[in-house]
């Protein structure tokens, strides 16, 4: 869609629409850029505070992926008038508390009356301009963490349905209200060569992006992504959202899997993920060393794949 | 027994929760849930599959027809008795469920397949039918030495029937050299009107 607008020529735009990227990163001097990001959701559980959390850790996620640190947000509200107050302030006062987890403060906000409720932040946050990280910088030879589990969207259906235990419904307000500081601060200490999160586009479509605009292929090790227990067993009762077919559609031959793939784990890659976790793309001298931090910061991550030479295809799944 | 659930307008899960009470309220028969879009139609495909009934769909003016056969029941509606059919030769249906003839060498099963096709051909009088199912249906495809070995036997008058969910499985339906695509429900009727030999 935003290939329609008109290009944009001014040096200090670090980031722009071009690259698919999480947000706009502007340099305001040699040692600063501005990140700039907004999100924003109808809710998909009905606890409002948690709602609340979730779409706060999924509008600040976009600063950490491009290594950066949130220092300011304002809330974007729509709001029925039929629905008792309370609940809006419940929405914001998840929002507050999780933009306070990150260090970062609430500014104020704008509100409109709405039939559906929809809560969301525009999150500003700064970042060292030569320690900024993009979705381009991907290089072959490199392995592939993924910081949260997947499964959230598939979960979300089930749930609509009444037909998701308590436990998986947990797990997944868990890992969607979490915070990706811990996982954006340990790539900074290592170092590493690209980043973006997994959102609703799912891994693979995320992950061929990043393969997109880095010119190179990625070999995807399906075994080895971590997937919310219960997951496999909703995605073989059919508890699969629209979106995880649109982006199966729309990523066509851009991803190829092995025979040896089952259905169910395919399922789970194409899933549209609500405040998903980080895909970094590190070298592979540092992965180790990355991985340790992360599983000392308690981190979900995992080693799901590695960057090779650009091939016929973007993603390669085996 | 025979229901049907119309689904059209619904978002998923709606259309797996609806095919779901409605199976759950049967011991055995067929229940039809009718979809409109391509996610409730792969989500229920796959919840009935995976819930173990036989499953088959049709697509009909922008709707899908999602016919699930649940237990015993439904077999017996759709299945001819066997009985009543003319036990000749000219009623032999051969059901190919593989592309290389028995377990072992897969280099051996390839070069049997192959003699067991030039020898059909050979056999009076011809089979009725040949039914493609699971890897059977990679033999009327593009690459395989049997399509024309098929061609010939489709010249003389046996019907080739090929699987449609195999060839979506193995992504071959747009490969298809020879015969008709069909689903479980043909496949079953099918086999009611003749002696079913099973080449596994």
């Amino acid at each position: 869609m935003l290939r329609h607008l008109p290009k944009i020529n001014d040096p200090n735009l670090l980031v722009g629409p071009e690259t698919s990227d999480d947000a706009a990163v502007y340099r305001v001097s040699d040692d600063t850029a501005v990140i700039q990001t907004l999100d924003f959701f109808p809710p998909m559980v009905d606890d409002p505070y948690i709602f609340g959390q979730i779409a706060a850790a999924n509008a600040l996620s976009d600063v950490y992926a491009m290594g950066g640190r949130p220092l300011l947000a304002l809330n974007i509200v729509c709001f029925p008038n039929c629905l008792d107050v309370k609940v809006l302030k419940e929405i914001l006062r998840g929002g507050a508390d999780k933009v306070n987890e990150a260090g970062a403060v609430i500014a104020g906000g704008h509100s409109v009356e709405d039939n559906e409720p929809k809560y969301g932040l525009a999150v500003c946050g700064i970042v060292q301009p030569d320690k900024m990280l993009s979705n381009s910088g991907a290089v072959p030879g490199d392995m592939l963490v993924l910081t949260k589990p997947l499964g959230t969207g598939i979960i979300n259906t089930a749930i609509k349905g009444d037909i998701a235990s308590e436990e998986t419904a947990a797990l997944a307000v868990k890992y969607m209200s979490m915070l990706n500081n811990k996982a954006a601060e340990a790539m900074l200490k290592v170092g590493v060569n690209a980043c973006t999160d997994i959102t609703g586009f799912g891994f693979l479509g995320h992950a061929a992006e990043m393969a997109r605009a880095s010119n190179v292929t990625l070999e995807i090790w399906s075994k080895e992504c971590p997937v919310i227990p219960g997951v496999k067993d909703l995605a073989m009762m059919g508890m699969i959202p629209a979106g995880a077919y649109n982006n199966r559609y729309h990523l066509g031959d851009n991803v190829v899997f092995d025979l040896s793939v089952p259905r169910e784990i395919q399922d789970v890659l194409f899933d549209p993920q609500t405040s998903g976790g980080l895909l970094i793309s590190v070298s592979k001298n540092k992965a180790h060393h990355l991985m340790e931090i992360l599983k000392q910061e308690q981190v979900p991550a995992a080693l799901v794949g590695c960057v090779t030479s650009k091939n016929n295809t973007l993603i390669s799944v085996r | 027994m025979k229901k049907e659930i119309n689904n059209c307008g619904l978002a998923c899960p709606q259309p797996v929760l609806n095919t779901k009470k409605a199976l759950d309220e049967i011991e055995s028969g067929i229940v039809v849930s009718i979809v409109d879009n391509e996610a409730a139609k792969e989500n229920v495909t796959r919840f009935a599959q995976n819930a173990g009934h036989d499953v088959s769909f049709e697509e009909n003016d922008g709707k899908y027809i999602i016919t699930i056969i649940k237990g015993e029941g439904g077999q017996e509606e759709v299945a001819v008795p066997v009985k009543e059919v003319e036990q000749t030769a000219a009623s032999t249906i051969y059901l190919i469920t593989t592309d290389s003839i028995g377990q072992g060498a897969p280099e051996l099963g390839y070069t049997l397949m192959k003699s067991f096709f030039i020898s059909i051909k050979a056999v009076e009088p011809i089979p009725k039918a040949l039914i493609l199912m699971n890897a059977g249906v990679k033999l009327a495809c593009t690459g395989s030495k049997a399509v024309e070995d098929l061609q010939e036997l489709e010249k003389k008058g046996t019907e080739i029937i090929a699987c449609g969910t195999c060839l979506d499985y193995y992504k071959q339906k747009d490969k298809l050299e020879v015969g008709k695509v069909s689903n479980m429900f043909e496949i079953i009727s099918k086999m009611g009107t003749g002696k079913v030999i099973t080449i596994a």
